[in-house]
């Protein structure tokens, strides 16, 4: 049991630490580490966690993590294998927080800051773009879509209220 | 009209957050602003965004990442522990649960896939939006317009990951300004 617990701790501590790219990374590793090399889940199994991952509430990547622990070895194994995803973000993190509070005057980092800004708001342009290619296949969605997006950054409707919507709009007319 | 800073409400928010954001990490983006920008003011629109550029550059999850990022400037490394808790509760309950009784939820899933199909476009619209009033209050000048459409074309046509932009980003940053100051020499 305990053996089990550490391997799926250092398992997790692997996707953890070579997933860039969030948490559709961290379900790429996923498939490599725990089906293809360690062999916990199959591979109709991993088709389903995917599933599952994206349909349930928060972060993709802790609740793979805590479905995978929680199928091999119940409630220890989810709180090993999530402890081991969240572990290098911890470590990382919380460094370059320190270190940005400590040179964020300095003007070098300042400007270098000015230029990141809009390579920011560019890269969520391209998850909003790639999610919609996914996804606005017909009319319904397309305006869906455009109406959520007036809704957010002209009335400024809180988001959870625009996803109940979405949900609604899903059951009812889709 | 700030709320003051607790870490009751650091993690009660990210409890919030983590609980109510379907669909990953960028879908959480605009709930995350809303709350800690325009709600709580306990950070800058500047803030925000320079946190989610040192996000792009780490591995792991976004809104983990985030949650710890933006948890240790307020208060520390607890609250980095705190913020952490709360983006990650919600999902270590449910999916346990779930992991548990896969066989037994398993066809219920159905009616929530169907939901899906409303609520992805929904958050679509929502994360498009989120970039557009990001892209809105950085400062205006040729030099974010360009880098703005060339980050787009790149990812778009090249899938460059994440982390080559910000290095990428910030390197042209400091070389633009040392231009501009050699200039002024």
């Amino acid at each position: 049991m305990l053996n089990t617990l550490i391997s799926l701790y250092l398992t997790f501590l692997k996707i953890g630490t070579f997933a860039f790219g969030g948490g559709l990374a961290v379900l790429a590793m996923i498939e490599k580490e725990v089906v293809i090399n360690q062999g916990w889940l199959t591979k109709s199994q991993y088709t389903e966690l995917v599933s599952i991952s994206e349909m349930t509430p928060g972060p993709i990547a802790i609740n793979s993590a805590t479905f995978v622990g929680a199928q091999i070895a119940g409630i220890p194994g989810a709180i090993a294998a999530t402890a081991g995803v969240v572990s290098m973000s911890l470590l990382l993190m919380s460094v370059l927080a320190k270190l940005l509070m400590r040179y964020q005057k300095i003007p070098q980092v300042q400007s270098a800051f000015t230029c990141l800004r809009p390579a920011v708001a560019a890269l969520v342009m391209c998850a909003g773009i790639s999610m919609g290619m996914g996804t606005i296949t017909e009319l319904l969605p397309a305006l869906l879509c455009a109406v959520s997006f007036v809704l957010v950054s002209h009335y400024k409707v809180n988001p959870i209220l625009i996803i109940l919507g979405g949900a609604v709009a899903g059951l009812t007319l889709m | 009209m700030d709320k003051p800073k607790s870490l009751r409400t650091l993690f009660l928010t990210f409890l919030k957050v983590g609980t109510f954001t379907l669909g990953g990490g960028y879908a959480m983006l605009p709930l995350l602003q809303k709350e800690f920008v325009d709600k709580l003011g306990w950070l800058s629109e500047e803030d925000f965004i320079d946190m989610l550029a040192l996000v792009q550059s780490v591995p792991g999850a976004m809104v983990v990442n985030l949650a710890i990022g933006l948890g240790h400037t307020l208060f520390g490394f607890r609250g980095a522990l705190v913020a952490l808790a709360g983006a990650t509760m919600s999902s270590l309950v449910m999916l346990t649960v779930i992991g548990l009784f896969f066989y037994e939820v398993k066809d219920k899933l159905s009616a929530v896939e169907h939901a899906f199909r409303g609520i992805n476009p929904a958050v679509t619209g929502m994360v498009l939006a989120s970039a557009v009033g990001m892209m809105a209050r950085v400062n205006k000048s040729a030099i974010s317009g360009a880098i703005f459409i060339i980050t787009v074309l790149v990812v778009a046509y090249f899938k460059l990951s994440p982390i080559y932009i910000i290095i990428g980003a910030a390197a042209a940053g400091v070389l633009l300004t040392r231009v501009k100051e050699g200039g002024h020499a």
